[in-house]
């Protein structure tokens, strides 16, 4: 009896249980291997296994790309080979995180496979000189289909324009741009801060609805669906209209609202239950400053990106802000993101 | 259900249960070797149950797929679970130590036994326990371990290690843990 004799079921189960490199190492034993361990039905079984690691992705203030696989205080970084100008994160999903580099080109990457595949400009996109664009990448389960949002609209502050909000849907699979009906509402209050926040199926933005006098809502756009609903807010919060303070993010797999107003991260534990929205305070000095939670290391600490670019744990039981050190030194970053260990294909050489 | 053993201590036992538990099966291996077991411990596994329901069970269940060596040890595994009183702590500690000394060989026969009976919590762990052994391996420990040959010409292994360079990048070979 040797392993190759296995019935293919109990080896996906087996392989499923490694590491992506020890994967890429056994791609290499033999040509049974190889083939077994490419498929779309491995690597998919091997990406639904519930206790996958997720590392943190930071683009370095030098525009670099580098990894961090324990999170925690004192951590150790590696740098990706990630050719690049590195600007933007716009969100991350199965193992896959979707940058932007300084051109304001989209690039869909696997950084455990360093895999990296451009996703070319929508035919039907603005001028980007006169407009401002505002981006999403998630998973559509319907369609077994990876998808950029692209919510466009001219910019009107100088020049009186049309109002239109276009939405454009990338598919990764078909490698073509389609464009849905356009954007029911007013755009979000922020530009360079609302790329959309994936989860559950659905990119949520903020926004205005378009009766005058109207307080910012949360919609998600289903990427099965392609339409737009409304998400409840957290009971007493008010989300200030054309504010910089207010953001939604993902952290810890959920959708949380960023209320830099007052110092506090909402958390939907439980989606779309509007009574399930859980306040942390963070109780520290800078007040109305921008902050961006990446994550939390277990139930004490949440790991935040302020504006000045550095990484800090906050302690909710000490209620202390401490700089994060990385690599022997305060971590610094300009963007980043929490992304599990995967082998999804950037590429998605689909079933 | 309002037939079930709510009290611990036992007053009001489903007589259905501990019927189970008095009533031994015989189990035949592939190599003739038979073994009793009692039905509440056969039934752990889901094959077994389902041809004692199907009563196909008149008198000895024959698993033409099972040698006597690896009956045996899945025998051990079904009484440890069915054991009355045995906390999950226990059998934890216990599936730990079941696997931990079994060659590569035997995972393989038990896995394939756990399979084919259908018992969920036994295929679970031993798995676990190849999967363990691969972890951070390098191929050659890999190829060595199971005895696996490459088909690769030397050409096509060159090709295969640049393309799967990532995968060598800030790993540990070869620590056991």
């Amino acid at each position: 009896m040797e392993l190759g004799d296995l019935p293919q079921e109990i080896l996906i189960h087996i392989f499923s249980r490694l590491p992506p490199k020890s994967i890429g190492k056994c791609r290499c034993l033999a040509k049974l291997w190889l083939k077994l361990l490419s498929t779309s039905q491995f690597i998919k079984s091997h990406l639904t296994r519930k206790t996958r690691k997720e590392n943190l992705l930071l683009i370095t203030p030098s525009h670099s790309i580098h990894s961090i696989s324990t999170i925690k205080d004192d951590a150790i970084s590696r740098k990706l080979e990630l050719p690049g100008n590195w600007y933007e994160v716009v969100g991350s999903c199965d193992g896959l995180v979707l940058l932007i580099n300084k051109g304001f080109e989209k690039f869909l990457v696997n950084p455990i496979t360093l895999q990296l595949v451009k996703v070319p400009n929508s035919p039907l996109a603005l001028n980007m000189n006169e407009s401002i664009c505002l981006d999403g990448f998630g998973y559509d389960s319907c369609s077994d289909d990876y998808k950029v949002v692209t919510l466009s609209h001219y910019d009107t502050i100088n020049k009186p324009r049309p109002n239109d909000i276009f939405v454009d849907v990338y598919s990764v699979k078909r490698g073509v741009w389609k464009r849905v009906d356009n954007f029911p509402y007013d755009h979000p209050p922020v530009v360079e801060l609302s790329r959309g926040a994936f989860v559950n199926g659905a990119i949520h933005w903020l926004a205005s609805r378009r009766e005058p006098g109207s307080r910012p809502v949360i919609v998600a756009f289903s990427l099965a669906d392609e339409v737009f609903d409304e998400i409840p807010t957290p009971s007493g919060v008010v989300i200030l209209q054309n504010s910089v303070l207010n953001e939604l993010v993902v952290c810890g797999g959920y959708l949380c609202l960023i209320d830099n107003n007052q110092m506090n991260v909402w958390t939907m534990e439980e989606y779309g239950l509007k009574e399930s929205w859980t306040k942390l305070s963070i109780h520290a000095d800078y007040k109305n400053a921008v902050f961006n939670p990446l994550c939390f290391i277990g139930e004490e600490e949440v790991v935040v990106l302020n504006e000045w670019e550095n990484l800090v744990a906050y302690n909710r039981t000490s209620g202390t802000l401490t700089d994060m050190v990385v690599d022997g030194g305060p971590a610094m970053a300009i963007d980043g993101c929490t992304i599990v260990e995967s082998l999804v294909s950037p590429a998605f050489i689909g079933a | 259900m309002a037939r079930k053993n709510r009290n611990p201590v036992g007053k009001n036992v489903d007589p259905e249960a501990q019927k189970k538990k008095t009533r031994t099966l015989t189990l035949k291996s592939s190599d003739g070797q038979e073994f009793s077991i009692s039905e509440s411990a056969a039934v752990l596994s889901i094959a077994i149950e389902n041809m004692v329901e199907d009563d196909c069970a008149g008198g000895v269940i024959p698993l033409p797929l099972v040698d006597g060596g690896t009956l045996a040890r899945v025998i051990t595994y079904l009484n440890k679970h069915a054991e009355d009183g045995a906390s999950d702590e226990e059998k934890r500690k216990f599936d730990e130590e079941f696997v931990s000394g079994m060659e590569m060989g035997v995972l393989f026969d038990v896995v394939l036994a756990a399979n084919y009976l259908d018992i969920r919590g036994l295929l679970r762990e031993v798995r676990r326990r190849i999967a363990d052994r691969m972890k951070n391996k390098s191929v050659e420990w890999v190829r060595k371990t199971f005895h696996i040959e490459s088909d690769f010409t030397p050409e096509e292994e060159e090709q295969m290690k640049k393309e799967f360079a990532w995968a060598w990048e800030g790993v540990d070979s070869d620590v056991d843990d």
